[in-house]
């Protein structure tokens, strides 16, 4: 199930995919791997870690208008940044302890 | 997670590049790992949702795989959908006579980035023309400019304007434009129809006497006066390249032209000397490039269609069937409907809303003359109550769908208020209630925002407030400061939103217990 690292996740789909997930439902389906479509998912799963759930995107990458290609040389984002006072967070605001996120992955629970 | 250190001579005024966020986001993803599985392993790329069917279980999705063409399709079911499309997914393309004549490069802001090395580092001068007044078309303007490009700006004498530019820089106590923009003192000056003006003495002086509406006005006044004299839109040396044309339509404070932020210093001095800026409606292209209406002729190699998005929904086919679950949802249909039957009923209740807005806000009474000929005005408004949830139906909900000047605040609030939702954890009020909170939205909207508004999804400045209400409907704090002054005066940041999903968590669980021991 793991994706291959080498690949990274880049060229992955399904459809290159052996699994049979298709077959089975999923408890939500996301549509959109934009900031909002990862933000979506991801707290659905911070409150469902064991729920079933697919994201769709129909680039080859995250970030929607963020991606790589539809950015702009030497133009700025209407983000700021201020040191040490400001966005450190961009998204991760929410998450538990960044140690007790890797202790989740260090259990290794089973795929439900 | 921290964003990766970005260099200080990489930032202006704090902003700073666009892939800083993309490698974020690239990381993000796979950092986070939820019953062993990582957020990113769970991403389906190059697939396509075709389209979407209410079924007794939930949701079929098709799917189509393209990557260099056809990979097939799927078929998925999933219980609950959250619909993030967005509203950058369909690019709009205006249809100009002519434009099969038309030999050169044409694209849409969308491909620029890609394609911007051939466009910016051509063997000799190339000619662009950039058409669309808001920022994305400044952006390339100005960058096309900058790598010395023969730049033409085209922005059309039917549309809303040229977009104003505020300076990045802000005055004490803050760091940049945006932080004096989002935070809860701004809040009170934006006429947002989110904001609780009766909760602090300032916002019931400012709403409920005549001097408070006059402070009101004047503060905007002052706004848009500074960012017309940083402009310097009459100065001498832009006159020959029509620099004066970008002079916008109407006042900051409606923002009907996507007010952006100047993130240059040499911006304003670039497009002046090497920009020639025209307030031109196009009457067709040509073999060579553009013809305007009043006669100029304009040769260009590559014309930029710098004209935003489509706002049809891209997941929808338009059958007959999927028009009407359109409708039922709440989304815009791509068409007017003939016979609509709800039409009349929600024209009775925009009739009545309508009332209570001028009530509320009399500043709205004085609206300037301004463009209204869109023709996606007479589309149907977007009908999501909070701009997320269909009134209907709690088996799907949209986030993106409002616009705001900056996302990444909205699109976790949003995120915790569609779940809490599609798990049935929010006590929401009656069906009649919630569509006259629609119906109240989308009138506040038309009215504050002019054309903009129209689609009743313009949500320009109002990104505290809304997600402050999002909140405060949720029944959560923890974002909000304990001292009253912070609270009112510090800069909304990211940070602040720490812990609210705990805090949820603790509440719902909370609930939970209490309804068992009731039981």
């Amino acid at each position: 199930m793991s994706p291959n690292p080498e690949r990274k996740h880049a060229g992955r789909h399904m459809f290159a995919e052996t699994s049979d997930e298709s077959l089975q439902g999923f408890d939500l389906a996301v549509i959109g791997a934009g900031i909002y479509g990862i933000q979506a998912a991801r707290t659905y799963l911070e409150l469902h870690q064991n729920d079933r759930v697919i994201v769709f995107e129909a680039s080859g990458h995250v970030g929607g208008v963020w991606s790589p290609g539809k950015r702009i040389h030497r133009v700025r984002n209407s983000l700021t940044l201020r040191s040490r006072t400001c966005l450190r967070w961009i998204l991760d605001t929410n998450a538990p302890r960044h140690s007790r996120v890797l202790g989740y992955a260090s259990k290794r629970r089973p795929e439900v | 997670m921290p964003l990766k250190g970005v260099p200080r001579s990489d930032t202006y005024h704090d902003f700073f590049p666009a892939r800083y966020v993309a490698d974020y986001l690239e990381c993000y993803v796979n950092s986070k790992i939820y019953a062993g599985r990582s957020l990113a392993s769970r991403i389906h790329f190059h697939s396509e949702v075709e389209t979407l069917r209410k079924v007794e279980q939930g949701w079929v999705l098709h799917i189509r795989g393209h990557q260099d063409g056809d990979l097939g399709s799927a078929q998925f079911v999933a219980r609950k959908v959250i619909d993030a499309t967005g509203l950058t997914s369909n690019p709009n393309i205006p249809s100009i006579s002519g434009q099969n004549e038309y030999r050169g490069q044409m694209l849409h802001v969308k491909d620029f980035g890609r394609q911007q090395d051939s466009i910016l580092r051509p063997k000799g001068p190339r000619r662009v023309a950039v058409i669309g007044g808001a920022k994305s078309a400044a952006d390339v303007a100005y960058v096309c400019a900058k790598a010395g490009n023969e730049v033409d700006w085209i922005i059309r004498r039917s549309g809303a304007g040229p977009a104003a530019f505020v300076s990045a820089k802000a005055s004490w106590p803050y760091g940049n434009s945006n932080e004096s923009f989002y935070n809860r003192f701004t809040s009170h000056f934006l006429v947002s129809w989110f904001f609780d003006e009766s909760k602090t003495w300032l916002g019931r002086f400012l709403y409920h006497t005549n001097l408070g509406r006059a402070v009101i006005t004047k503060v905007w006044k002052a706004i848009s006066h500074k960012a017309r004299a940083l402009a310097n839109y009459d100065r001498e040396d832009g006159r020959q390249n029509g620099f004066y044309n970008l002079k916008p339509d109407t006042d900051i404070f409606w923002q009907n032209d996507s007010t952006g932020v100047c993130q240059r210093d040499d911006f304003f001095d670039v497009v002046a000397h090497r920009v020639k800026v025209h307030r031109q409606d196009i009457t067709r292209m040509t073999d060579h490039g553009l013809e305007l209406a009043d006669g100029t002729d304009v040769s260009a190699d590559t014309v930029v269609f710098a004209t935003g998005w489509k706002r049809s929904h891209p997941r929808f086919r338009v059958s007959e069937e999927e028009q009407d679950l359109m409708v039922s949802l709440g989304l815009a249909a791509p068409e007017p409907r003939e016979h609509d039957p709800s039409a009349t009923h929600w024209n009775v209740l925009e009739a009545a809303a309508k009332k209570n807005v001028y009530a509320r806000f009399p500043i709205l009474l004085d609206r300037p003359p301004h463009h209204t000929a869109d023709p996606s005005n007479s589309i149907t408004p977007l009908q999501l109550y909070k701009g997320i949830l269909p009134i209907n139906d709690r088996s799907i909900a949209f986030v993106g769908q409002m616009l705001l000047g900056n996302n990444f605040r909205n699109a976790e609030v949003q995120a915790l208020y569609a779940v809490s939702a599609l798990d049935g954890m929010l006590s929401l009020p009656s069906k009649a209630q919630m569509e006259m909170t629609v119906a109240h939205t989308v009138v506040w909207d038309r009215l504050r925002y002019l054309s903009k508004g129209q689609p009743g999804n313009w949500l320009y400045w109002d990104l505290i407030p809304y997600t402050d209400d999002l909140l405060n409907e949720l029944g959560l704090r923890s974002h909000r400061h304990n001292n009253r002054w912070k609270d009112m005066f510090a800069p909304c940041f990211a940070r602040d939103l720490t812990g609210l999903i705990e805090e949820y968590r603790m509440k719902s669980r909370k609930g939970r217990n209490t309804e068992l021991r009731q039981a």
